[in-house]
């Protein structure tokens, strides 16, 4: 049986109950739950209903924009927010969407903050010409108002801190990453865990912030973290850069965990990028030195399998 | 003689008669199925998430012409594949809009499974992700509709709206490129080709 045939056998039973992480699910079903609350059934009466509920809504939004336009209240008002509801977020206070509520929506000073369900989302500083507001989970699109000189709006995640300079634009957050979208103007992102300028992104564009692996897989161990992301680049067989970052990735791990448990997975993946690489003297030496620490293993038998017999290192000819 | 007591509606009948509670269960049941024939229909995770929202909202207004429980599954990925259909060709388009820049989410290198810790299940899914890719649509959506969603060729061939013969053979094409493709990029093939060499 070739490697293909072997693989193409394993991926239907590997996969076929490959699942997403628990909190991503739950976003799914909330999400097309509060969605489905949002969009009824047709029903005959939903017609009139329909035009009964777009005047009374009109006239509803009417008269919050006449109550509601100003200034932010000091020390922000505490109502409890249902769909469709626009208030104004307190200082200091969490506030969450869930599908029980539906989307929020929300006033900061003078700008628009809309909340998808499951997002959580705190104002940290009120300061009307400076809000600064911090996103835990979910998806917030926000309007921003142009602003005066010295102002600024600031959204932060764990993973990265947006900075306004005048725009409609989106972030959407998770334990792993958070994905900035812009839809109108220009925003400068620029990531919590590498120092830099940042990026500056223009209407249309988007970009994905992760944490860096050591932070990123903390509660696993620094060790297997080095190796995850490592063997997460040895997919672009293309990119030599990946390549070289892999290898130094391993490299890293055998030096400062060389008995660890993914010794093995380490060193064996660390042949395949030297060859990769076009080292192929590294990748030989690297090759024997696997063969010799773990000569029993699955592993070592592909090895094998590869190997001429006459270069095969003497403690493996058994 | 005691009279014959009335079979309870199943889950689907449920949804049709409009319980909530039966909604909940069904979105539950197959979040994460949809969610993954998303994501091996080409779409990267946090689309694959809004597709699978997309289509349990679709199926949830459609539901009234879901004939049976049994055609359940199929049904649902009939919709998957024209949702991730019309958000790969969006895509597509932004892709080639002025002033869009390539990001870092074009990469195929996040996870979009749980592996429970475990390297060699990652690099399983990504390999697998980048084979699919590589492949022709016609011939990856079929490989994913008969080795992930399970349906058999016939019921394919219905979904498809092709011949069951034709079927068949796109299924042989299928399995072939996937297998070229897994080759071409294992790694163990390209250092025992290069070892067997003398290099």
């Amino acid at each position: 049986m070739t490697n293909g045939q072997r693989k193409e056998g394993t991926f239907g039973r590997m996969l076929a109950h490959a699942a997403p992480a628990a909190a991503v699910e739950q976003r799914i079903v909330e999400g097309a739950l509060a969605r489905m609350e949002a969009r009824p059934r047709r029903r005959p009466w939903v017609l009139p209903a329909a035009i009964a509920a777009t005047a009374a809504a009109a006239a509803g939004i009417f008269a919050l924009l006449w109550s509601s336009a100003g200034d932010l209240p000091p020390g922000g008002a505490r109502r409890v927010a249902r769909h469709g509801d626009h208030a104004t977020l307190a200082p200091h206070v969490t506030v969450s969407a869930t599908a029980a509520t539906g989307s929020l929506r929300y006033r900061v000073s003078s700008h628009d903050v809309s909340l998808s369900v499951g997002a959580r989302l705190a104002l940290q500083s009120s300061d009307a010409a400076s809000p600064r507001l911090r996103l835990d989970a979910g998806k917030a699109t926000f309007r921003v108002q142009p602003l005066a000189s010295g102002h600024t709006f600031v959204v932060q995640t764990d993973h990265v801190r947006v900075e306004v300079v005048g725009t409609r634009f989106s972030v959407t957050t998770d334990v792993r990453c958070s994905t900035v979208r812009v839809t109108h103007g220009v925003v400068r992102a620029s990531s919590t865990s590498i120092e830099g300028p940042g990026h500056r992104l223009r209407a249309g564009m988007s970009r994905r912030f992760c944490r860096r692996a050591e932070k990123r897989h903390a509660g696993l161990g620094e060790g297997d973290a080095l190796v995850r992301e490592a063997l997460s680049l040895l997919g672009d067989a293309s990119s030599a850069e990946k390549l070289r970052h892999a290898d130094r990735l391993l490299t890293s791990y055998l030096k400062r965990f060389a008995r660890g448990p993914l010794a093995e997975e380490a060193l064996f993946h660390l042949v395949f990028i030297k060859h990769r690489l076009h080292d192929a003297k590294a990748s030989e030496a690297l090759a024997r030195q696997f063969l010799q620490r773990f000569p029993s293993t699955r592993r070592a038998a592909r090895l094998r399998r590869y190997w001429p017999e006459k270069k095969r290192p003497a403690t493996d000819q058994r | 003689m005691s009279a014959k007591t009335p079979k309870p509606p199943g889950l689907l009948e449920r949804c049709q008669r409009g319980e909530q509670l039966a909604w909940r269960e069904l979105f539950s049941k197959r979040a994460a199925d949809i969610y993954r024939w998303a994501v091996l229909l080409g779409l990267d995770p946090s689309e694959a998430e809004d597709a699978a929202q997309d289509v349990l909202v679709t199926a949830a207004r459609r539901i009234d012409r879901c004939e049976a429980e049994a055609a359940l599954t199929s049904w649902l990925y009939q919709i998957t594949r024209r949702i991730v259909a019309n958000r790969r060709r969006g895509s597509w388009l932004r892709r080639w809009l002025p002033g869009r820049e390539v990001t870092d989410a074009d990469a195929l290198s996040e996870p979009a499974f749980e592996h429970d810790g475990s390297a060699a299940g990652i690099a399983f899914e990504l390999d697998t992700r980048r084979c699919l890719q590589r492949m022709p649509d016609e011939l990856a959506e079929l490989l994913v509709m008969v080795e992930i969603v399970g349906l058999t060729r016939d019921e394919a061939a219905s979904v498809l709206g092709l011949p069951a013969g034709t079927v068949a053979s796109r299924l042989r094409r299928a399995r072939e490129q996937f297998r070229q493709h897994w080759q071409h990029d294992d790694a163990d093939v390209v250092l025992g080709k290069a070892l067997r060499e003398g290099s």
